[in-house]
């Protein structure tokens, strides 16, 4: 399933222009599916893993996202609305 | 193992309802803010009904049913996605006319008429496929957009988001009723009972989501971004504490009430990846008729 995210991206990719914007939304989209993916399988071996180690992982994505926005928070100012 | 079944048409839902925002592009965080109060009533209502179709039980002598247990929530899917594909044969026309009528208004603003030819080349399907693709961005060749620095690190933060939130939240539906079955845990749920769970929680943070649609147009998305993880982490190193502490310490309360504060933050952290990326990517767009084009182009190719 994985891979047909893939494969699905890599189709409309090829009615994209290289370098435009729409290229990153499509990006954007590949990387919520697949994020929705490799979650329901990281979720379904959460017990085998240990649960602590589960939902430590889960934190330290969101760790390395605050690092990441709160270094770039001047540049992610954008209009409201 | 039976919610697991149940959850990958969830999750086949989800993926399809990330599609159409590929078309929302420029209602931005309304819109998207839209998209996600639809992803939690779909939170909601998917495991309360993957829970409910459970209870339909297997018959006298176990599994001698068609419809039982196990299948029906395939079933209920596959009638629903029959209907599904039944509304976009039906209301197919109808995008394309939408589509029309905003490059039309894109064509005012940019004052291309040459462009009109290239969209009629989109309107009737298959035998045009490939060739509207590539002469309308040549139009717009001087708009190309180059990255900068900052461009790339917000693409990367953005993409992040995007991965972690999903991540987190597909991975949450999916162990709850693994965990809350299992013998890591003191509650030995049915299936029934996990998806009542996570539908508890999901209908209680529905109106949150629901008043972020409004709110969520006066407020900076970074600002949302800030706010939606910040919640998130709450839920996610209270149940991390939680475990640590002991998973006797796991009753259906402060389970819920992690899974409350987990499904908030991340779905409203979701509603600002693509209206902020699209918004720091402004006008620099190959025209906003391509876009469209493009839209139009990837529907037809998307119900081939």
């Amino acid at each position: 399933m994985a891979g047909s995210a893939l494969l699905f991206s890599a189709a409309i990719m090829r009615f994209v222009q290289p370098s435009s914007a729409l290229q990153w939304l499509v990006l954007l989209l590949t990387v919520h599916s697949q994020g929705r993916v490799t979650g329901a399988i990281w979720g379904g071996s959460g017990v085998i893993v240990g649960m602590k180690n589960y939902v430590g992982l889960q934190i330290a994505f969101v760790g390395i996202g605050s690092v990441l926005f709160s270094t770039l928070w001047r540049d992610l100012k954008a209009k409201t609305g | 193992m039976i919610t697991g079944v149940a959850f990958t048409f969830f999750m086949y839902s989800k993926k399809y309802c990330s599609d159409p925002r590929i078309v929302g592009i420029r209602r931005r965080t309304t819109l998207a803010a839209y998209l996600v109060v639809g992803q939690g009533a779909g939170l909601s209502l998917g495991p309360f009904l993957g829970g409910a179709l459970y209870q339909v039980g297997f018959g006298p002598n176990g599994d001698r049913l068609v419809f039982n247990g196990f299948t029906s929530p395939a079933w209920f899917m596959a009638a629903a996605w029959l209907l599904f594909w039944g509304a976009v044969t039906l209301f197919f026309e109808d995008v394309q006319e939408v589509t029309q009528i905003t490059s039309h208004a894109g064509e005012i603003e940019l004052k291309t008429p040459r462009l009109q030819p290239q969209e009629r080349l989109a309107d009737p399907p298959p035998p045009q496929l490939s060739r509207p693709t590539s002469p309308p961005q040549d139009i717009d060749e001087g708009e190309r957009f180059v990255l900068g620095p900052s461009q790339w690190g917000v693409i990367i933060t953005m993409c992040w988001f995007a991965m972690t939130c999903f991540f987190i939240l597909g991975s949450w539906e999916a162990n709850i009723p693994i965990f809350a079955a299992s013998s890591e845990s003191s509650l030995r749920y049915s299936p029934f009972k996990s998806g009542n769970l996570i539908a508890i929680g999901g209908t209680t943070i529905f109106p949150l989501l629901l008043a972020n649609i409004f709110v969520g147009k006066r407020v900076q998305d970074r600002m949302t971004l800030a706010a939606g993880s910040f919640i998130g982490m709450v839920g996610l190193i209270m149940f991390e504490a939680l475990l640590v502490r002991s998973s006797e310490n796991i009753t259906f309360a402060t389970l819920l009430v992690s899974w409350m504060f987990v499904a908030l933050g991340f779905n409203l952290s979701t509603t600002c990846t693509l209206s902020l990326l699209s918004k720091k990517l402004p006008g620099e767009w190959n025209g906003r008729i391509s876009t469209v084009i493009q839209c139009s182009n990837y529907a037809v190719r998307a119900t081939q």
